[in-house]
């Protein structure tokens, strides 16, 4: 290297570096400001879209105020031990209208079916949803159907096939509400 | 054939630049330039545009992470109602003689100390008979009443005793990006 060129890169280098100060003292205040909370790992797409959609009523967890709202937690995964209770998960209205693309809404039910709600042995084997399943699932709402017995039918030939757990067999108890 | 202007000047640049210049001073030069100019802070509109993260809304320019009695703290984007910080809870626990409502809805909120959004629930104490102070109405991520899942002017007591409301909380639940 030639003593000149080692010269004009020492230069740049010291030229940088006050160029590099003079930026860090440009930059604006905010984002000098240390975050307020530690640095966490921000949630899965699909637990994000679970939470901000279905959350808020059904539990962070999966479980809110059993009666008013189904359960999830523990449960959910029953539902694929036959291919209408499979069916019927993605049927259900505020599943299959809801405003998410067809991508995430499989993200989101497979996670509700697998992380929230676990698979129970016998029946179908638990093979999680694919995208074009819930494409054409979703565009058969059950929206005109009377739920609750609708549900108890679906549950029942859950119950004939697999080992579910006794609390499935409660959709929503009667509310009791005093204002 | 006539030459352009252009070309004229071109020609003359380069021959000057050729006489005075060695090679290795123009290219150290140039690599010079090249790297040093990402440490140049950019023009002021460009700087603003970046500061202004692309999710922000008009709520998160004015939000503050310092006062949550305050209607513009940065957790209550979305809250309606009357805050429970000011009424002897906080934003993750409802004043002595109230309940927390196990439903909720769940919006998303800026942090202005780190520009990130995250998931914040807006849970009602029910319960007791209503608090009145720090009354505050907030709107972002809130939907119409028909999509009651996201809409902040319901009484969120479902799944309590009473739906007698009391006051709002907003509790963190996670980082959502």
């Amino acid at each position: 290297m030639s003593r000149r060129l080692a010269i004009s890169i020492a230069r740049a280098v010291g030229l940088m570096t006050l160029i590099a100060a003079a930026a860090a003292g440009a930059t604006p205040p905010a984002s000098r400001t240390p975050p307020a909370t530690r640095p966490i790992t921000p949630l899965p797409a699909a637990q994000v879209a679970y939470l901000t959609s279905c959350g808020g009523c059904h539990g962070i967890e999966g479980v809110s105020a059993p009666g008013a709202v189904p359960t999830l937690q523990g449960l959910t995964g029953s539902f694929l031990c036959t291919r209408e209770g499979r069916d019927f998960l993605i049927r259900l209205p505020d599943v299959a209208l809801t405003p998410l693309s067809d991508r995430m809404l499989t993200e989101v039910m497979n996670f509700v079916v697998f992380d929230i709600g676990a698979p129970v042995a016998g029946g179908r084997p638990a093979r999680p949803y694919t995208v074009a399943e819930v494409a054409r699932l979703r565009r058969g709402p059950l929206t005109d159907t009377g739920l609750t017995a609708y549900r108890n039918r679906v549950v029942a030939g859950l119950a004939a096939r697999c080992t579910v757990p006794p609390a499935l067999h409660v959709y929503a108890a009667r509310v009791t509400i005093a204002r | 054939m006539k030459r352009l202007g252009v070309d004229n000047w071109g020609e003359r640049l380069t021959r000057r630049l050729a006489g005075q210049l060695s090679r290795r001073s123009a290219l150290a030069r140039l690599g010079a330039i090249l790297v040093a100019a990402p440490a140049f802070p950019l023009l002021p509109v460009q700087r603003a545009r970046a500061a202004d993260a692309s999710n922000a809304t008009d709520f998160s320019r004015q939000a503050q992470t310092n006062d949550d009695t305050a209607c513009n703290y940065w957790r209550y984007c979305g809250i309606d109602g009357n805050l429970c910080a000011c009424c002897g809870g906080s934003t993750h626990s409802c004043p002595p003689g109230s309940q927390p409502s196990p439903t909720s809805w769940i919006g998303s909120c800026i942090n202005p100390a780190d520009q990130r959004s995250y998931l914040i629930a807006y849970r009602d104490c029910c319960g007791a008979s209503i608090c009145n102070k720090c009354s505050c109405l907030n709107t972002d991520h809130a939907m119409p009443i028909y999509r009651p899942q996201a809409n902040n002017h319901i009484i969120w007591c479902i799944g309590t005793n009473t739906f007698e409301y009391h006051c709002s909380m907003a509790a963190l639940v996670g980082l959502a990006e």
